[in-house]
């Protein structure tokens, strides 16, 4: 029997184990999602007013994707938020269930019955249509809408603040959400995604530690805070709506019942919730500037002051000068420019730099903008410049206003180092050329060079140089052959001694008689340089001796032994002298001298 | 190696007389002044083209070469050719002539002032003569003052003569120097001065050499700057006048 049981315990135990692991192996592979898909639209208020908002949700179950609905199609509702989507899994009896929820905050745009229409969703080829909801949407009654001072005290609401609520257009406007409430708030957020139809839009940070006051409120005691402040400026004159702003706030309440450990987890008697809170809209009428604008209007509304100044007064040609334009105060400062100042054609004029410096605040926007402009003056002189206007409408005082900077001057010397060609115009020569043509082609070419020579220096250019040379060296030899000659008197002697004889013999003139007595003396001088005597006088023997040791033949050693003894003769018979003689024994001498000569 | 060169250079100067005489280039400079003549500008650029592709050049060339652009409108490129040829003969009337008449044509049209007189005389000789002429006048000066040193020293009354002929022999020293020192400074300035010739319409000089950087200033077609730098991205440093200095990029000029 306990065998027997046993045997039962373990069959079960085994089927029980099995059961489970093909439960979990269909749960992990998707088996047991239930096929029965739907979708249904809920609504969180049947019943409101215009001002109120309400949530629309589209419940996805068991859908295999993520549908997006397209609230669009829905008439009389406009949407102020979201969507926001939630994914849920839910296992129950062994079936999971899949809940995919997609929630839009809306606002009725008119009163009465709104019907929210089908809509119609596919998930796996199967069409899947939602039922149309109908909502009741009466006028709002100050009663049940502020409900302060009535029967349901809230203990939170937000209302939306305008600074102006008839700006002009391009007025800056200061949009403020004030949070009331009477319990603590843990945290908040805004929702960014609005768009403000007609206008720009500048969120001012938001605080981390709203400044919190209290406010008596028809006698209910309110703690208030500005949680979001922005800056709205028209781009556009006509009636506008600034619509609802939904914060989410996160507050603390005390807990009720049973308390559940993950909402107040140290026990303190406090959970948090969170709570949607809706501003309400307000209208603007957005007022057109006056006609009749000014010429240098580019849109600037605010109070502004101007400054323009060079950065110097003098200058020189060709030189930058920078003109800087400033204009400071609070107004649209993002949205206008500054009107292109007027500059004489002298000047070259490059694109302005253009500077910002614009603070964002509880105040608008204020700061300044500045317009760098570099200019080059081509010409010298002194230029006045046209006035630089700046118009402005002011909203104060719901009139154009124009500021001038009429005192710009500056004084353009001549540049030292250029001028302009221009500035002289074109001189005779020029005006000539100009009625000319270029000249006709080489048509023959010339020297030929290799490529990147052209600046070498040829060698037909060292001509003067090589020219230069040749005269040092000779002079350089002629110097060293003087100075050798200086050095050796005797071979000067030597070498000069057939001139000197010509020389001598040129010179010798006179009295036959003279002449006939001069000539041995000139022959005897003659043997002597060229023998390197010390002795001017030589004998006829030593004469005849010299000729031997030259080795000159016999017939010129006679012909001198006999011109030797004709002179001689002569000498001693002088009444036997005449012309005839005389020349005859010149040239006699000159000839066996030129003998001698040509023998060393 | 560098000796080599050298040498090779100089051989190939000495020798580049028989270059002149290749009759195929001599066929090609004829038929592209042919084609001038008969006013078909592109195809005598293209043969002018083809003989400088080989290598060798010449005055004639460049200055047939500036002709054709001009009459193509390209002033630009007929002033970087007439530039050129003016680079090798400085002095030549139709050269000038040609460059004086283009000049006139340009938008940008500045000027130097006149400096200091004694600087203006010597740049404006160093440009005109270029340091070629001014070497060789130097060295015909340097000839003179050595012979009017040697001669009266070969003479027996030179002495005398020498005393006399004293201050021309400085004056001749004096302007040796001087067209020297003109030929050595214009050897410098031809190496240290690299110049182009804008060859685009308008030109926008930038502040970097960069697409997105600032304009400073625009220049046109056939002005002439002086090359200062050169990037690595196909960008060069300029500079107009010398006071202007911005970058341009190197498809938008023809360098001399």
């Amino acid at each position: 029997m306990t065998r027997h049981l046993n045997i039962r315990y373990s069959l079960s135990l085994r089927i029980l184990i099995s059961g489970l692991f093909i439960c979990l192996f269909l749960m992990s592979s998707g088996f047991l999602w239930a096929d029965d898909a739907s979708v249904s639209v809920k609504v969180s208020k049947y019943d409101l007013t215009l001002r109120e908002r309400f949530q629309l949700s589209f419940e996805f179950l068991n859908f295999s994707g993520t549908p997006e609905p397209d609230i669009s199609q829905i008439p009389d509702i406009t949407l102020i938020s979201g969507p926001s989507k939630s994914n849920q899994f839910s296992w129950v009896n062994g079936r999971s269930t899949k809940t995919y929820v997609v929630t839009y905050t809306m606002a009725p745009l008119k009163t009465g019955q709104i019907t929210i229409p089908s809509f119609t969703f596919q998930d796996k080829r199967i069409n899947y249509t939602t039922e149309p909801v109908t909502i009741n949407v009466h006028e709002p009654h100050a009663a049940s809408d502020q409900k302060i001072g009535g029967k349901e005290l809230r203990p939170f609401y937000l209302e939306l603040l305008v600074s102006d609520k008839t700006p002009y257009n391009g007025e800056p406007v200061i949009v403020s959400y004030k949070i009331y409430f009477r319990q603590n708030i843990r945290n908040f957020h805004v929702d960014r995604n609005i768009l403000f139809t007609g206008f720009l839009t500048d969120y001012l940070p938001i605080p981390r530690n709203p400044k919190v006051q209290t406010e008596i409120i028809d006698g209910n005691t309110y703690q208030t805070a500005v949680i979001q402040e922005l800056i709205l400026t028209p781009t556009r004159s006509g009636d506008f709506t600034v619509p609802s702003q939904v914060v989410r706030l996160e507050v603390e309440s005390p807990t009720t019942g049973r308390r559940s450990i993950f909402d107040d987890p140290f026990g303190m008697g406090i959970q948090l919730r969170n709570v949607d809170v809706v501003s309400p809209e307000v209208q603007i009428k957005v007022i057109p500037l006056p006609e009749k604008r000014p010429a240098s209007f580019t849109g600037a509304v605010g109070e502004f002051t101007m400054t323009a100044a060079f950065d110097t007064t003098a200058t020189e040609e060709n030189q930058a000068v920078t003109l800087k334009i400033e204009v400071k105060g609070s107004g649209n400062l993002k949205n206008f420019t500054f009107p292109k100042p007027e500059f004489p054609e002298q000047f070259m004029i490059f694109e302005p730099e253009h500077k910002e410096n614009i603070a964002l605040s509880s105040q608008g926007y204020s700061g300044a903008k500045s317009w760098e402009y570099v200019i080059i003056p081509n010409y010298q002189g002194s230029y006045y410049f046209d006035p630089v206007e700046f118009a402005y409408f002011s909203p104060k005082e719901k009139k154009y206003k124009v500021l001038q900077e009429s005192d710009l001057i500056l004084k353009v010397r001549p540049n030292t180092r250029l001028m302009r060609e221009q500035q002289r115009g074109l001189n005779r020569q020029e005006v000539e050329l100009l009625s000319q043509d270029i000249r006709f082609i080489q048509l023959k070419e010339g020297k030929v060079i290799p490529v990147n020579t052209g600046n070498i220096i040829r060698l037909r250019d060292f001509t003067g140089y090589i020219l230069s040379l040749i005269v040092i060296l000779i002079w350089i030899i002629i110097h060293t052959v003087r100075y050798f000659l200086g050095k050796n008197p005797a071979y000067l002697k030597k070498i000069r001694a057939f001139r000197n004889m010509q020389v001598k013999l040129e010179k010798l003139t006179g009295e036959p008689k003279t002449v006939i007595a001069e000539l041995p003396r000139i022959f005897s001088q003659y043997i002597s340089d060229k023998e390197g005597l010390e002795r001017q006088n030589v004998s006829k023997s030593e004469i005849l001796y010299f000729c031997k040791k030259r080795k000159i033949d016999e017939d010129s050693c006679s012909r001198i032994k006999e011109w030797w003894n004709q002179a001689e003769a002569l000498n001693y018979l002088p009444s036997q002298i005449d012309e005839v003689k005389v020349t005859q024994l010149r040239n006699d001498m000159i000839t066996l001298l030129r003998i001698l000569e040509k023998k060393g | 190696m560098i000796r080599l060169k050298t040498i090779l250079l100089i051989l190939l100067l000495i020798f580049s007389g028989l270059y002149g005489d290749n009759p195929d280039r001599e066929r090609l400079f004829v038929k592209a002044n042919s084609y001038y003549s008969s006013n078909q500008y592109s195809l005598a650029l293209d043969l002018y083209e083809e003989i400088a592709s080989s290598g060798m050049i010449s005055f004639e060339l460049f200055y047939n070469m500036g002709n054709s652009y001009f009459r193509q409108g390209k002033i630009g490129a007929a002033i970087q050719y007439w530039e050129k040829a003016r680079r090798l003969e400085p002095r030549n009337a139709n050269v000038n002539h040609n460059l004086a008449l283009a000049r006139l044509q340009i938008a940008d049209k500045m000027i130097m002032p006149k400096a200091f007189l004694p600087f203006q005389i010597w740049w404006d000789l160093r440009d005109g003569l270029g340091a070629a002429s001014a070497f060789r006048l130097s060295g015909f000066l340097m000839f003179v003052s050595i012979f009017l040193i040697a001669i009266p020293g070969l003479l027996k009354s030179g002495i005398k003569k020498r005393r006399r002929i004293t201050p021309l022999i400085i004056v001749s020293l004096f302007c040796f120097v001087f067209f020297l020192s003109l030929a050595l400074d214009g050897r410098r300035y031809n190496r240290t001065h690299q110049f182009g010739i804008l060859l685009k319409k308008q030109v926008e000089v930038k502040s970097a050499p960069r697409d997105e950087s600032n304009t400073l200033f625009m220049l046109h077609e056939g002005s002439k700057v002086r090359v200062l730098n050169r990037s690595a991205t196909d960008w060069l440093e300029i500079s107009y006048f010398d006071d202007k200095v911005g970058w341009i990029k190197s498809k938008e000029i023809g360098e001399i």
